[in-house]
C-alpha cells in the first residue's frame, strides 16, 4: 500500500494525503485496527512537513477513521468498515477486473500496487 | 613490550581469526541485489565511509594511545576505535538521508524491532552489565591513586599490584563508553528512520538489507570494543592477583564477571558481523 503526494496536483498535500488514505480504508486495503506508519517517517518518506501528515491524520480522527493511542500510534479505527460500492457509483467493472486478474495469477499484493497507482495518479 | 602486552595482542589475533572463521561459515550467502539507483548509492556510501572510518580510526588509535600516563591512553582504544567508526556510519547515513526519497511511501511502520538481530543484541546487553560490574567491582577496591591495588598478604604484609584498573582507568572508560552509546543510538535511529519512497519489491528486500547491515555493523563495534576492554580488564588488571592466596575473594567474582564478559561479547560480534555482512530477510510488520 503506497501513497503519493503530487508536487503539480493544486489540492493541498495534506488533502492529498486524506483522499488516498481514504480511498484506501473505503477499498478495505487499510483494514481496521491496521496501524500507520507514524507521523514523522510517513513525512520524512514523502518529503512533506509532519504537520502535514499530522493534519490528514487529525481529520481524519475527527471523522471517526483513525484512532490515535499515546504509545499504541495511529491505527484504523474499528468502526471503519470498507465500502464495497459507493452510493450511486458502480464499481462492479472494478470488481471484474480483480477477478480477471486474480485468474491469471496476478497477487493480492500486484493488484493492490495497481490499484494504489491508480488512485495516486489522480482523475483523468 | 612486556610479556603481557605480547599475549594481549596474541589473543586478539586468534579472536580475529576465530571471528573470521565463524562469519565464513555462518554467512547466509550474498544480499539481494538491486537495480534501483539510490540502493546501491546508500549502500556504496555506506561501505566507503565505513572503509574511511576504519582507516581513521588506526590513526586515531595511534595518538590516542600515547595520552594519559601509565596506559591510561592505550586502555580508551577500543572505545575511541568505535566511536570513529559508528561517526562514520552517521555521516553516511546524514548523506545518503534523501537517496531513496521520490514523493512516495509505503503505508508501513518501521522500527527497531524489524533490523534488531535480537538474540546477539541480547547478549551484547548481558556482557554490558557484565563489563560494569566488573569495572565497579574493581573501582571499589582499588586504591587511593585509582590505578593499584593493595591488601593484607600476612601480620606486618601489604601487597601492592599495579596497574589495577581502578578509577584513574574506569572514569574516563565510563566517559567514554557513554559517549559510544550515545553515538550508536543516532547512528541506529537515522539508519531505521532513512525515509524511502515507492520501491519495488526486490528494492525494499534490498534497502532493509542495507538496514539491518548498518543497525548490526553499528552494534558490532560495540561487542567489539566491549570483548577488548574486558579482555584488558582481564589480561592487565584482574589475572595476575587472582592468582595470590591472599587477595580479596571480590577480585575473583571481578575476574569470572569478565571472563563472562569476554566471551559473551565476542559471541555477540560474531553474530552482528554475520549479520551486518549477510542480512537475514528483515521481520515484517506483523512479526514485531
Amino acid at each position: 500500500m503506497q501513497v503519493r503526494i503530487d508536487d503539480g496536483d493544486p489540492t493541498p498535500p495534506y488533502e492529498q494525503l486524506r483522499r488516498q488514505l481514504l480511498a484506501l480504508m473505503h477499498a478495505g486495503a487499510l483494514a481496521p485496527e491496521a496501524r500507520l506508519p507514524p507521523i514523522r517517517q510517513l513525512a520524512a518518506d514523502l518529503g512533506v512537513a509532519a504537520g502535514t501528515v499530522a493534519r490528514a491524520y487529525r481529520e481524519l480522527e475527527d471523522a471517526g477513521w483513525l484512532v490515535s493511542r499515546r504509545g499504541g500510534g495511529t491505527r484504523v479505527a474499528t468502526g471503519a468498515a470498507p465500502q464495497s460500492a459507493a452510493s450511486g457509483v458502480d464499481l462492479s467493472e472494478v470488481t471484474a477486473a480483480v477477478h480477471h486478474a486474480r485468474a491469471r495469477g496476478a497477487t493480492a499484493t500486484q493488484i493492490q500496487a495497481t490499484v494504489d497507482l491508480a488512485l495516486a495518479a489522480g482523475p483523468q | 613490550m612486556t610479556g603481557f602486552v605480547w599475549f594481549f595482542l596474541a589473543f586478539v589475533l586468534i579472536a580475529a581469526v576465530a571471528l573470521f572463521v565463524v562469519i565464513a561459515v555462518f554467512s547466509r550467502g550474498s544480499a539481494p541485489r538491486s537495480g534501483h539507483d539510490g540502493v546501491r548509492r546508500v549502500r556504496a556510501v555506506i561501505v566507503l565511509a565505513r572503509v574511511v572510518a576504519a582507516v581513521l580510526a588506526v590513526r586515531v588509535v595511534m595518538d590516542v594511545s600515547e595520552l594519559g600516563l601509565y596506559g591510561q591512553g592505550l586502555s580508551l582504544a577500543p572505545f575511541v576505535v568505535a566511536i570513529v567508526w559508528v561517526l562514520g556510519g552517521i555521516a553516511a547515513e546524514m548523506v545518503t538521508r534523501s537517496a531513496l526519497r521520490d514523493g512516495g511511501a509505503a503505508l508501513e511502520v518501521r522500527s527497531l524491532e524489524r533490523y534488531l538481530p535480537r538474540r546477539s543484541a541480547f547478549l551484547l546487553g548481558f556482557s554490558i552489565v557484565l563489563l560494569v560490574a566488573t569495572a565497579v567491582i574493581t573501582t571499589v577496591v582499588a586504591g587511593a591513586d585509582g590505578r593499584s591495588l593493595a591488601y593484607a598478604c600476612g601480620p606486618d604484609c601489604m601487597s601492592t599490584r599495579t596497574p589495577w584498573p581502578g578509577a584513574f582507568y574506569t572514569a574516563p572508560l565510563a566517559v567514554a563508553f557513554m559517549i559510544l552509546l550515545v553515538l550508536v543510538a543516532i547512528n541506529v535511529h537515522l539508519a531505521v528512520t532513512r525515509p524511502r519512497g515507492n520501491l519495488a519489491e526486490v528494492d525494499l528486500a534490498a534497502d532493509d538489507d542495507t538496514r539491518s547491515a548498518a543497525v548490526a555493523a553499528a552494534l558490532a563495534v560495540v561487542a567489539l570494543a566491549i570483548a577488548a576492554t574486558a579482555a584488558g580488564l582481564v589480561m592487565f588488571g584482574l589475572l595476575p592477583p587472582s592468582f595470590d592466596p591472599d587477595a580479596p575473594p571480590l577480585i575473583r567474582l571481578a575476574l569470572v564477571a569478565g571472563i563472562a564478559a569476554v566471551v559473551l561479547a565476542a559471541v555477540s560480534a560474531a553474530g552482528l558481523l554475520v549479520t551486518a555482512l549477510t542480512p537475514r530477510p528483515v521481520r515484517s510488520a506483523a512479526e514485531v
